[in-house]
């Protein structure tokens, strides 16, 4: 505790100012620089998306197939089915979507955006990335202890969680739970930052309603993550002491009850989802109002919307448990809170495209990620609304509907939003353009795949397939041969998305080495990161700029260009 | 008006619904409990993120207006020294 | 209030006490969490509290329960002085409410020893385990703000006491004082 609040004091702001040339490590591997940090949290995150990536293509080749040799994997065995879903699931949220869209994506854009030199906390931020980079670790040691990696789901329900008898995991199901709560640490500290900052060390000029939307997502998405985690938190310790000290606050035999860790879990598990979803909604955001060269259409309102989304976040979580004994009088209240929560949620997509309608709009590589993110968000939205019903929701429960439910509202966030937010900052991040013909290779190369991945699936779940089940043709009602058809027809889409990645791989490192050297506003924007050099050296910029008006003043009448920096007095 | 709706619909349902997974073992204590601390854990962050925020904003509109004027003289002060 | 804070940036309040004040946010809801789970364990059990465990020391806790809160005053009494800058008649309420605080945590600690002597461990009931989960995190967090008072403490003797410090290090010591209550409250009684 001592360490991890630094004092005001003017030895400690000053510290990143150093002149000398910096040695490699105190560079790339102990900087405080808010931009350093960003990368190693979007390098570990692209890493462990690779990881999950690989994860699915293992299981999904087992429910395709069952039962053959996965290249590169070998047999799927029952328990390794378990661990692969349970960390694909994990690693997805907590180690992708998390990392990239909030703490790198955060790191990077709340200093620039706001005209800062650096987070107000910097070694707090460094400390941060260093307990994520140690969790991402202890999840990934958890595969080589005995019994394997945890395989009783990302949800990690007791008493499947709690009992070494029933989760056959002894060691692994507890490395997992350190290994997330070490996590959450880690973005508590984040959180705590990216907060202060982007409230407290605004530019001068920079009034609310000044601030880029992206930043008043990430903001708010901290704010709605700080808030929810607490009770996970408490969850954790106790589902910890239950596996491993011999309590029983989960145990119904012994006087617990199973039901209390959804309660405490979902509390989190929803809020999160809007954790991760504003920042994708705030990137996108920025993408359109640049490309479609139009101011955003309400911004207050966006901003308000948005405020609106992260209080009903809150008053939505039981939805999660329709079917686990919850009060049905309850389950009627959050039937009508979720179905509210979708209004503020479908009131942004028509601001987007209210947004884009008139606007002279170029379709660059990262204006198609931010279009296609309004259009797949808008399928996961949709079919969340039968979920939401509790009526419905009791037959859905546990189907393949739910998978292709939340991979539409996850995959449109971590994936979309993350290449949406790359494609649009690489100029600014590495000083180069990146290549846009190979950019929308692999774009198309990914979107089409993918639908041709999850709508299948929501086919299959209507269809009545039962989720978290390694082999179908136990259940001859599951495993006819239209429903195998199309298991295959999901799996080898998954393995051409998978297969044009490597595009994506491609043209980053090429672009990176040899791609066209960027000015200091490739997009002509005007939010402040582009008045820094590309890359911003340490420090951002030699003077710290003044904020005048508004970021998204395009196209204003009666001036030579079609943009207005936010910097400049007129 | 949303509180009464979700009041309406709260009373509008009734446990002896055709949902045989609704009401499982628990007792009627139970299940009240976790109604409440459902609530509880709802309107609390609510509550007190809500009170810090209010505050915030009003302070930082006050902040703002002042420091709108301050640069306004500003301002004023450098067109008369170009000028 | 100041117009302007570090680099003529707006700034509501110190840094540091705002940070602070942001984590006192997320760790009240990790306190919110584990009161839910009690209430939800204790309606539950068919009697409360469970047969054959040791009374709590209601009475010896209450009197140490004043003690915290008297800590929390003197506390008070250094926030006014620091703020009224006058850093000589702020050392003696700051001393005395380090001290006050160091007693509630000992106290606690010799408690702890007393009901694991009488049966009452962590494994014994749901009433222990929920215990000692929530007054053990409560103690983590008061040593943890004792650590940062007795900081503040020492810089303020070497004359170099931050209003961002010490407002964090004061935040979470209230903090601690304030939700002690409630939690004597739930669990106790």
């Amino acid at each position: 505790m001592a360490e991890s609040i630094p004092s005001d004091s003017p030895a400690v702001a000053d510290d990143h100012h150093g002149h000398e040339e910096p040695s490699f490590w105190s560079k790339y591997v102990f900087s405080t620089d808010h931009k350093m940090i960003a990368m190693q949290y979007m390098f570990t995150g692209m890493a462990m998306a690779v990881i999950g990536g690989f994860m699915a293509y293992a299981f999904r080749m087992q429910l395709a197939f069952p039962g053959i040799e996965v290249p590169g994997f070998g047999i799927v065995t029952p328990a390794n089915y378990n661990a692969l879903v349970t960390n694909h699931g994990a690693i997805m949220i907590f180690w992708v979507a998390m990392p990239v869209l909030i703490a790198a994506f955060g790191n990077y854009l709340i200093p620039l955006m706001c005209g800062c030199d650096d987070m107000v906390f910097p070694k707090l931020n460094r400390l941060s990335y260093q307990i994520f980079l140690l969790s991402a670790v202890v999840l990934l040691s958890s595969f080589f202890v005995e019994g394997g990696g945890f395989g009783g789901a990302w949800t990690a329900y007791p008493p499947l969680s709690a009992k070494a008898e029933y989760s056959l995991t002894p060691l692994g199901s507890s490395i997992w739970l350190g290994a997330v709560a070490l996590e959450f640490v880690a973005f508590l500290l984040g959180g705590i930052n990216f907060i202060t900052t982007a409230m407290n060390s605004r530019a001068p000029g920079m009034k609310l309603y000044d601030i880029p939307i992206v930043i008043w997502m990430i903001v708010i998405a901290s704010i709605l993550f700080l808030v929810s985690v607490g009770p996970l938190i408490a969850g954790a310790i106790m589902l910890l002491f239950d596996q491993q000290l011999g309590t029983a606050f989960f145990d119904p035999a012994r006087g617990g009850d199973p039901v209390l860790w959804q309660h405490l879990f979902w509390f989190f598990g929803h809020p999160e989802v809007y954790v991760v979803l504003l920042p994708a909604l705030g990137i996108t955001a920025e993408i359109i109002t640049v490309f479609a060269r139009k101011k955003l259409f309400g911004y207050k309102t966006v901003l308000h919307t948005t405020i609106a989304t992260g209080v009903l976040s809150f008053t939505v979580w039981a939805h999660h448990q329709f079917i686990s004994g919850v009060d049905p009088r309850m389950a009627h209240v959050f039937t009508l809170t979720t179905l509210l929560i979708s209004v503020p949620i479908a009131e942004m997509m028509f601001v987007y495209i209210a947004t884009l309608y008139g606007g002279s709009i170029r379709l660059t590589t990262p204006m198609l990620w931010g279009l296609s993110f309004i259009a797949e968000f808008l399928i996961g939205g949709v079919t969340g609304i039968f979920l939401g019903a509790s009526g419905a929701d009791i037959y859905f429960h546990d189907t393949y509907f739910v998978l292709a439910h939340f991979h539409y509202t996850f995959f449109p966030i971590a994936i979309i939003g993350t290449f949406a937010g790359l494609t649009f900052w690489f100029p600014k991040m590495f000083g180069r353009m990146m290549n846009d013909r190979l950019g929308k290779i692999h774009f198309w190369g990914t979107i089409i795949p993918f639908n041709f991945i999850f709508i299948p699936l929501f086919v299959l779940g209507m269809g009545g397939q039962h989720r978290r089940i390694f082999d179908y043709s136990y259940f001859p009602e599951l495993s006819m041969p239209w429903m195998q058809d199309i298991r295959v027809l999901a799996t080898s889409s998954l393995l051409i998305m998978l297969g044009f990645q490597v595009v994506f791989f491609y043209n980053f490192i090429v672009s990176l080495r040899s791609g066209e050297k960027a000015s200091k506003n490739p997009w002509k924007s005007n939010t402040l990161e582009w008045t820094a050099d590309s890359p911003p050296p340490h420090g951002n910029w030699k003077e710290l700029p003044t904020v005048y008006r508004g970021p998204y003043e395009y196209s204003v009448p009666g001036r030579d260009e079609d943009y207005w920096p936010q910097d400049q007095p007129n | 008006m949303l509180a009464i709706v979700v009041v309406a619909g709260a009373l509008l349902a009734d446990a002896a619904s055709a949902c045989t997974v609704c009401l499982g073992a628990q007792t009627e204590a139970s299940r009240k409990a976790f109604v409440g601390t459902t609530a509880f854990l709802t309107f609390l962050p609510l509550m007190v993120v809500g009170g810090i925020i209010a505050l915030f904003v009003r302070r930082t509109l006050a902040q703002e207006a002042l420091d709108e004027s301050r640069r306004a003289g500003d301002l004023d002060a450098g067109v008369e020294s170009q000028g | 209030m100041e117009p302007l804070g570090e680099n003529g940036r707006s700034s509501m309040m110190p840094n540091g006490l705002f940070g602070m004040a942001i984590f006192i946010v997320a760790e009240l809801m990790l306190f919110a969490g584990m009161i839910s789970a009690f209430f939800i364990v204790k309606a539950a059990a068919p009697s409360w509290p469970p047969p054959g465990q040791p009374r709590l020391p209601i009475e010896a806790t209450a009197l140490n329960s004043l003690v915290l809160l008297a800590s929390g005053f003197f506390l008070i009494q250094a926030h006014r002085a620091f703020h009224r800058g006058d850093r000589d008649s702020m050392r003696r309420p700051l001393l005395l409410a380090l001290a006050l605080g160091s007693f509630f945590v000992i106290f606690q600690g010799s408690e702890w020893v007393a009901l694991l002597g009488q049966g009452l461990t962590l494994t014994s009931s749901s009433l222990g385990s929920f215990f000692y989960l929530v007054v053990g995190v409560h103690g983590i967090h008061a040593a943890a703000a004792l650590i940062l008072l007795a900081i503040a403490t020492v810089r303020l003797r070497r004359g170099y006491l931050s209003p961002g410090f010490f407002g964090a290090a004061e935040a979470l010591w209230f903090f601690v004082v304030g939700v002690w209550p409630v939690l004597y409250m739930v669990v106790y009684l």
